[in-house]
């Protein structure tokens, strides 16, 4: 059993790298995805979009994750179809996907804003209510609240790159039975498969990197790929990048089939997340001192890297495990 | 030795030192701390504080102004400097080049540089690795060649940290190349960094902080009694200026700090995780600190026990583990990792938040610099092999 990567997928692929790699701002990549309609590539097609899946999904994000796309176009896009499958209102301008708000509850709205109404539970308890006011002009915000706490300008240093799109996600701690925490840790599945694929891209970056620097740079009257060291730095990054793409395809198949819910999906995208973070710390460690420098592109996946890892811890702090058994998911070990 | 009761007198008699003298924006300083430099200016303030007490130079014999304590005496200080949070006084001049000049250097060149490292006026930096000699240093072509009684240096010198804060340079260039590459190498005082012939241009680092530079040397001319020893001994005194960069530093006490500082703020940050997995990562890299604190206990005391390559071991084991504390401390700062000058933080929280943060990025230069892991390795296997 291993996800089957299309043509179409593949297609996809080699599109949007084209595009990410003519535009480096944020902000035209995001305009440049709106124009040539990318941004409803996940949305179904009954809903006006091309109803893309899983395939999709994992060939796409991890395009994002090679070109450091960052993470709020990607939220962005892969929000979309649930907002269709809500059947809440596909609020789109000509084309443009600003303005949606995808409450559990129906939203109440009014020109300026919607005003999501969120149920959720903290901590098992009693059931809360808030009201979000979400601006007509931010990006969609699923399951969240308006969030003060990232403050842009640092994730502007953090990234090095210009943010024009103004997307945060905030999830809070679900009891385990709500409807909020059932849908919720579909939401949680989805945003933590979308991360992992990301982190594919990024491992499959610093892999390409260091075959190219380790056969360029010379030490010792060699190139550094003719020590064994280095060699086996080498084999474990590539072993990591492998790895982690395996899991996380197994986690898009999981997802697709609606076989094993949230507890497998969890431990699969983290194990992912997890040996992608090793790779770009290899990958250092193969440059030597170039990859600890700004200028040299190598260490930001680093960056992104340990984002994307706390990301996905976050997001499964917060959503709490379904009943699966761990019976179960040994069982999946050995079907087929 | 020391005995047993004037130790703890020892001690005791350090801690109030500290306590009276330790400023809060130098303690404040230490949660900041982002690699294993201190805060520069807190660290040449410090370092004025212990010379004026005459413990400017633990390590130093007192012949050299150093305090001439014993090996036990020496690991006390140590050990309530990091209890205390104390900035670490900047270790080029005070563990690299002092021992170096005492070993090889003049009388003169004693006389005039080593008073100056243990007040603090002086701070060096390291002038060695070019851009085509890294780990394989003995390929540097930094050129000095004879001008009448001068010496007119001409290349680049790379990654070399505080090279934009330092006013000093111990540096390696190559007086002959027709003997063998590492016998055509000889060791320089450089004591003027803003001197004619000289272009310092700042690197950035990951975190956007600068650390590091690389050097330009345009005719830089130097007198003849900046050469330490003679010409084409650089090989030799660099190989015993590398032990005391590898032997010298106590990775235990690095990694105590680092461990503290993480407390200190799972403690006071609501936001912070401190759960299951938090607590037993904790507790194993506090046990892998007290194994790393045995073996850097005998190496001090020089006990038979500690192996032949024990600093390429604690080299090794140290850097590993002070990541693997930076990895537990990302996990524990959740979604705050990565935001510096966090608003609705003050005081602790946020220095800490910060410091974690920058040194998750820094400190993978850990296991690169003074000789990568992979070369520590070699050098461990060597010294199983004779
Ligand atoms: C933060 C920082 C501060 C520094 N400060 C200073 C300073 O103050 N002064 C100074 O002179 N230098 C300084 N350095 C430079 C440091 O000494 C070098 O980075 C180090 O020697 C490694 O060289 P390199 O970075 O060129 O890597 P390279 O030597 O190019 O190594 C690249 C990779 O190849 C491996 N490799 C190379 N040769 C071998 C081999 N024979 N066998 C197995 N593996 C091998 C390495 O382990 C590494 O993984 C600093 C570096 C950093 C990162």
């Amino acid at each position: 059993m291993y996800l089957n990567i299309t043509e179409q997928a593949r297609a996809i692929k080699h599109s949007l790298a084209a595009l990410f790699s003519r535009e480096i701002d944020t902000h035209q990549r995001r305009q440049r995805l709106i124009d040539e309609g990318f941004h409803l590539l996940f949305v179904p097609e009954h809903a006006g979009g091309f109803g893309a899946g899983g395939s999709e999904l994992a060939a796409v994000a991890a395009v994002y994750g090679h070109h450091r796309v960052g993470a709020e176009l990607l939220h962005e896009m892969i929000c979309l179809p649930l907002l269709a499958e809500d059947h809440s209102p596909l609020v789109t301008q000509p084309q443009t996907p600003r303005a949606v708000a995808w409450p559990i509850d129906n939203g109440l709205r009014n020109e300026e804003s919607y005003h999501a109404k969120l149920k959720y539970v903290v901590a098992g308890d009693s059931a809360q209510e808030v009201l979000i006011p979400l601006p007509v002009r931010q990006a969609v915000r699923p399951l969240l609240l308006a969030s003060s706490k990232f403050n842009r300008s640092e994730i502007h240093r953090w990234y090095n790159t210009t943010s024009h799109c103004d997307l945060s996600i905030e999830l809070h701690d679900l009891g385990a039975d709500t409807s909020a925490a059932m849908d919720s840790r579909r939401w949680g599945a989805i945003l933590l498969i979308a991360h992992a694929c990301c982190g594919v891209g990024m491992a499959q970056a610093v892999l390409d990197l260091s075959v190219r620097y380790s056969a360029e740079r010379r030490q010792f009257g060699q190139t550094i790929n003719a020590f064994q060291a280095v060699q086996h730095l080498l084999a474990e990054l590539a072993a990591d990048v492998e790895f982690a793409r395996s899991s996380a395809h197994y986690a898009v198949l999981l997802m697709e089939n609606d076989t094993l819910t949230f507890a497998a999906i969890k431990a699969l995208c983290l194990q992912a997340i997890n040996r992608v973070l090793s790779a770009c710390k290899l990958a250092i460690q193969i440059h030597g001192a170039i990859a600890t420098t700004e200028e040299y592109i190598v260490g930001h996946y680093l960056k992104d890297a340990a984002m994307t890892l706390s990301w996905a811890e976050h997001i499964c702090r917060c959503l709490p495990d379904d009943a699966l058994t761990l019976d179960e998911i040994l069982a999946e070990v050995a079907s087929v | 030795m020391t005995n047993r009761n004037s130790l703890v007198q020892f001690r005791s008699e350090v801690r109030t030192f500290l306590a009276n003298n330790l400023s809060e924006n130098m303690r404040r300083s230490c949660l900041q701390q982002a690699s294993i430099f201190s805060d520069f200016d807190a660290a040449s303030q410090w370092q004025k504080i212990l010379a004026d007490r005459g413990w400017g130079a633990p390590a130093w014999p007192v012949e050299y102004g150093g305090t001439g304590w014993s090996a036990e005496q020496y690991i006390v200080f140590q050990q309530e400097c990091a209890r205390a949070d104390t900035p670490q006084p900047f270790p080029l001049g005070l563990q690299m080049l002092g021992p170096i000049l005492m070993r090889f250097g003049s009388p003169e060149q004693k006389a005039r540089f080593l008073p100056s490292i243990v007040s603090g006026e002086d701070v060096w930096c390291q002038g060695f690795s070019e851009p085509n000699a890294g780990s394989d240093l003995a390929a540097l072509s930094t050129k000095a060649h004879k001008e009448g009684g001068d010496y007119v240096i001409n290349g680049t010198k790379i990654w070399t940290s505080f090279a934009h804060r330092a006013n000093r340079m111990f540096l390696l260039a190559r007086t002959s190349s027709e003997s063998a590459r590492q016998t055509g190498i000889s060791f320089f005082l450089v004591d003027d960094l803003r001197a004619n012939g000289i272009t310092i241009t700042p690197i950035v680092s990951l975190d956007g902080e600068v650390e590091q530079c690389q050097v330009f040397f345009d005719n830089l001319r130097l007198p003849a009694s900046a050469l330490v020893g003679k010409e084409g001994d650089g090989w030799e005194i660099t190989k015993a200026l590398l032990k005391e960069e590898r032997g010298g530093y106590l990775y235990y006490l690095a990694a105590y700090r680092q461990l503290k500082r993480l407390r200190a703020l799972v403690d006071a940050t609501p936001d912070c995780v401190a759960d299951h997995h938090y607590r037993q990562c904790f507790s194993r890299l506090t046990a892998r600190a007290l194994s790393l604190k045995s073996l850097e206990l005998r190496v001090v005391a020089q006990d038979d026990s500690a192996p032949e390559s024990s600093a390429s071991l604690c080299k090794l084991e140290g850097t590993r583990l002070s990541q693997d504390i930076d990895e537990l401390a990302r996990y524990c700062c959740g979604l705050q990792f990565g935001q510096t000058s966090q608003a609705e933080y003050s005081g602790l929280e946020r220095d800490a938040l910060e410091g974690i943060s920058r040194h998750y990025l820094n400190n993978r230069a850990a296991t690169l610099y003074g000789g990568s892991s992979q070369i520590q390795k070699t050098l461990i296997a060597r010294s199983l092999q004779r």
